[in-house]
C-alpha cells in the first residue's frame, strides 16, 4: 500500500527451501513488476508450486528473503499479507453458497453488510457469475468453479494475485476460454498476477514475462517471445515447444561464422555476439521445426542453409506435418510443413532439400 | 444387488433358482436370531401373569406399576444427567484430540494413540473394578461425578475413532485457503474447520450416547448409594424377581430402554437428513474430478 507508485511488486532474494535433503527451491533471485502477468513455467517438482506459497505464505523460506512492495514478509502468516492465492483444487468452502464463498474474506475484515453486497454484486459481473449466487460449489461446472475462486480472491483488491495451475482442470476448450477470460480481468483490474503452469502453451499465451524453472532454480526469464525464440538452455529450447539440437566446431566461413559438424555439414549462422576468442570451441544450436523449409529442388537465394536428404519418417498433425529428415546418413531433423502446403503431401523416401535462415539458428552460450 | 450378481453368473437355473430364495431366507433368519430375544422381551412385557411361562392376556399394569415408582423417574434423570454431561464433554474432548492427531507431530503420538484406544479392548469388568479403586484412593465419593468421569473415559475413544474417519475426507487446503482470504487461526476453525468436520461430530455424539446411557456393568463399580442410573435400576429389578418371580417390571423397562436408544438416534439422523447441505457428497464428486 505504501510502495503503490513504485514499480516493484514482488522481491525474491536468494529464497531457498529444503525438505528434508531435497532442495526444492535453490536460490532464486527475481523482481516481479506491479501490474505484470507474470509466470512460473516448468515440470511439476521443479519448484515452482513451492515457490509460489512461499510468496503466499503458507511456505516458509529457509534462506533468503520474501518482499511484498518493499516489505519484508519473511515472518508474516498468510493472512497478514497483502496477497490472495487461486489454488489448483480451487478449495471452494463446500458448506457455503457462491455468495457466502465470495463474501468470506469481506466477512473476516467486518465490512459493513452494504458494502459487502454491492463489492460482490461487481465481481460478480466482473466474472460473469451473477445470478449464481445462493448456488453452492457442487451445484457449479468446473469453469464456474473457477470463476468463484478467483471472485473471492478478487474482491480483497490483493496487490498480487497467485495462481497455482488453476485451468489444470479443466478441458481443453474452457481452458482456452478462461485463459482469455483471465488476461481480461487482469488487465481489468491491473494488479500483479503470479501464475504457476507446466503447460508452455498457457505461459506463452497469457504472460507479460516468463521464469522457466528447472530442479528448483530459473534457468531463464524473459517475455514469451525472448524465452521461445532464444532459449539460453537445451532445456528451456526442449520444453518450450520442440528443437533440434545440433551442434559443431565453431569456425570462420566467408565473413561470418559456422558451425562445422563432425558429420561434415557446415551450418550458417549469425556473427551476432561471436568474437575470435570463440573459433574452433564446441557450440551448440537449436532450430525450431517451423523456422525449417522443405523443397523438392535445391533452391532459394536468401536461404543460407540449404541441405539434400530424405525423408525417413512422417505424422500427420492436422493442421500441420512433422517429418523427420536425415541429412548425410546421420543427422535426422525435424521439419513442420503447414498442413496447406503441397510439401505436406511428400511421403516418405522422397529426396528433398531442407534450408533455413543462419538468423534463425539460436546459439546456446555455455553448458 | 445379490440377485443381478447371481443372474450375471453362470450358475445353472435351478441353483440360481435356489439362491434366489435362500439369500432372503438366511438375511431373515440373522435378523430373528439378532432381534428375536428382544421381541420376546417387548411381547411379554404387555404379559398379565408378568412371567415367560404363560400367556395371562395383554396387560398394561406393569407399565403402570413401573411409571408410578418413584425409582425409574429419579434413575432416568440420573442417567440422562450422567450421558448427556459425559456425552458433551467426551465430544469436545475427542474431536480436539482426534484433531491433534491428525494434525500435528508430537513426540510420542503412536504410543498415545494406542493407549487412547485402549478402553475399547480392556474387559469392562476390569475397567469398572480399576476405576473404583481409583476413586476410592481418591477419596473422590461415588455418584453422578464419578459416573460423568467414568463415561467420558469410555466414551473418548469412540468419539475419536468417528471424527479421525471424518477428518480423513476433509480437504484440509480449504484451512490454507480461509487463512490465505484473511481468517487468522482461530477464525479459520470457527468459520471452517469445525462446519466441515460437523457431521463427523454429530456422528460420534449420536454414537457415544446410547454407549454411555445403556452401559451397565462400569457404572455398576463407580455409581452411588441413591444415584441409580437406569441400566442398574434394571439389574436391580431382575435381582427383585428372581426372588418373586415377577419379571414384567423388568420386561417393560428394557422395552423401554431398547425404544429409547433406538429413538434418539433416529432422530438425530432425520436432523441430519433434513440439513440441505451434505459435504460428503460433495467430496466424492471432487475426489473423482481431481
Amino acid at each position: 500500500m505504501i510502495n503503490k507508485d513504485q514499480s516493484l511488486s514482488v522481491e525474491l532474494i536468494s529464497v531457498t527451501k529444503r525438505y528434508g535433503n531435497v532442495v526444492a527451491v535453490d536460490s532464486i533471485n527475481l523482481t516481479i513488476a506491479s501490474g505484470e502477468f507474470f509466470s512460473f513455467l516448468g515440470p511439476s517438482g521443479c519448484g515452482k508450486t513451492t515457490t509460489l506459497r512461499m510468496i503466499a505464505g503458507l511456505e516458509r523460506p529457509d534462506v533468503g528473503k520474501v518482499r511484498i512492495n518493499g516489505e519484508l514478509v519473511n515472518d508474516l502468516p498468510p493472512y497478514e499479507r497483502n496477497v490472495s492465492t487461486v489454488f489448483q483444487r480451487l478449495a471452494l468452502f463446500p458448506h457455503m453458497t457462491v455468495a457466502e464463498n465470495i463474501a468470506f474474506g469481506l466477512k473476516i475484515q467486518r465490512q459493513s453488510r452494504n458494502a459487502i453486497e454491492a463489492k460482490t454484486k461487481k465481481i460478480l459481473d466482473l466474472v460473469h457469475l451473477s445470478g449464481y449466487e445462493s448456488r453452492y460449489p457442487e451445484q457449479l461446472s468446473g469453469g464456474q468453479q473457477q470463476r468463484v475462486a478467483l471472485a473471492r480472491s478478487l474482491i480483497l483488491e490483493p496487490e498480487v494475485l497467485l495462481l497455482d495451475e488453476p485451468l489444470a482442470a479443466l478441458d481443453r476448450k474452457l481452458r482456452k476460454e478462461m485463459q482469455i477470460e483471465l488476461r481480461r480481468i487482469q488487465q481489468e483490474v491491473g494488479i500483479t498476477f503470479i501464475y504457476v503452469t507446466h503447460d508452455q502453451k498457457e505461459a506463452l499465451s497469457m504472460s507479460d514475462r516468463i521464469s522457466v524453472m528447472h530442479q528448483g532454480k530459473i534457468i531463464q526469464s524473459g517475455s514469451p517471445q525472448e524465452i521461445y525464440e532464444h532459449p539460453k538452455t537445451p532445456f528451456v529450447a526442449d520444453f518450450l515447444g520442440a528443437s533440434n539440437f545440433l551442434s559443431g566446431l565453431l569456425v570462420k566461413s566467408g565473413n561470418g561464422f559456422g558451425l562445422q559438424m563432425a558429420d561434415g555439414l557446415l551450418i550458417h549462422i549469425e556473427s551476432r555476439g561471436l568474437g575470435a576468442s570463440d573459433l574452433n570451441t564446441n557450440k551448440m544450436i537449436t532450430l525450431r521445426p517451423e523456422a525449417i523449409e522443405i523443397s523438392l529442388q535445391k533452391m532459394p537465394l536468401g536461404a543460407k542453409n540449404c541441405f539434400a536428404g530424405v525423408v525417413v519418417n512422417k505424422v500427420y498433425l492436422g493442421d500441420s506435418t512433422e517429418f523427420e529428415v536425415l541429412l548425410n546418413q546421420n543427422e535426422r531433423l525435424k521439419v513442420y510443413v503447414d498442413g496447406h502446403r503441397k510439401e505436406a503431401q511428400l511421403s516418405i523416401a522422397a529426396d528433398v532439400f531442407v534450408h533455413w535462415d543462419d538468423a534463425v539458428c539460436n546459439l546456446i552460450r555455455s553448458d | 444387488m445379490a440377485a443381478k450378481v447371481l443372474r450375471r453368473s453362470s450358475l445353472s437355473a435351478p441353483i440360481r433358482g435356489i439362491g434366489r430364495i435362500s439369500l432372503p431366507l438366511l438375511v431373515g433368519l440373522v435378523t430373528l436370531f439378532i432381534y428375536a430375544p428382544i421381541l420376546i422381551l417387548m411381547i411379554f412385557s404387555f404379559n398379565d401373569a408378568g412371567n415367560l411361562a404363560w400367556w395371562d392376556g395383554f396387560s398394561l399394569k406393569w407399565y403402570q406399576q413401573l411409571l408410578a415408582g418413584e425409582s425409574l423417574w429419579s434413575a432416568l434423570q440420573v442417567s440422562l444427567i450422567v450421558t448427556s454431561t459425559s456425552v458433551l464433554i467426551s465430544t469436545v474432548l475427542g474431536t480436539i484430540t482426534a484433531y491433534a492427531l491428525y494434525r500435528w507431530k508430537f513426540w510420542g503420538k503412536r504410543l498415545f494413540e494406542n493407549v487412547l484406544y485402549l478402553p475399547l479392548y480392556v474387559p469392562e469388568v476390569v475397567l469398572g473394578i480399576s476405576l473404583m479403586m481409583l476413586f476410592i484412593l481418591l477419596k473422590i465419593p461415588r455418584g453422578i461425578t464419578t459416573m460423568i468421569l467414568a463415561h467420558v473415559a469410555f466414551t473418548i475413544p469412540v468419539v475419536v475413532l468417528v471424527v479421525l474417519a471424518r477428518m480423513q475426507r476433509v480437504d484440509w487446503s480449504l484451512e490454507e485457503a480461509a487463512m490465505d482470504l484473511g481468517a487468522d487461526e482461530l477464525m479459520t476453525l470457527r468459520k471452517v474447520t469445525v462446519p466441515l468436520l460437523m457431521p463427523g461430530i454429530l456422528a460420534a455424539a449420536l454414537l457415544a450416547f446410547p454407549w454411555s446411557f445403556n452401559d451397565f456393568v462400569i457404572t455398576y463399580f463407580v455409581t452411588g448409594p441413591g444415584q441409580t442410573p437406569l441400566s442398574v435400576l434394571t439389574y436391580d429389578l431382575v435381582l427383585g424377581a428372581r426372588r418373586t418371580g415377577a419379571m414384567g417390571q423388568v420386561n417393560a423397562l428394557g422395552t423401554l430402554m431398547t425404544l429409547t436408544t433406538l429413538l434418539l438416534p433416529l432422530l438425530g439422523f432425520l436432523l441430519l437428513r433434513l440439513r440441505r447441505f451434505s459435504p460428503a457428497q460433495f467430496f466424492k464428486k471432487r475426489g473423482s474430478l481431481s
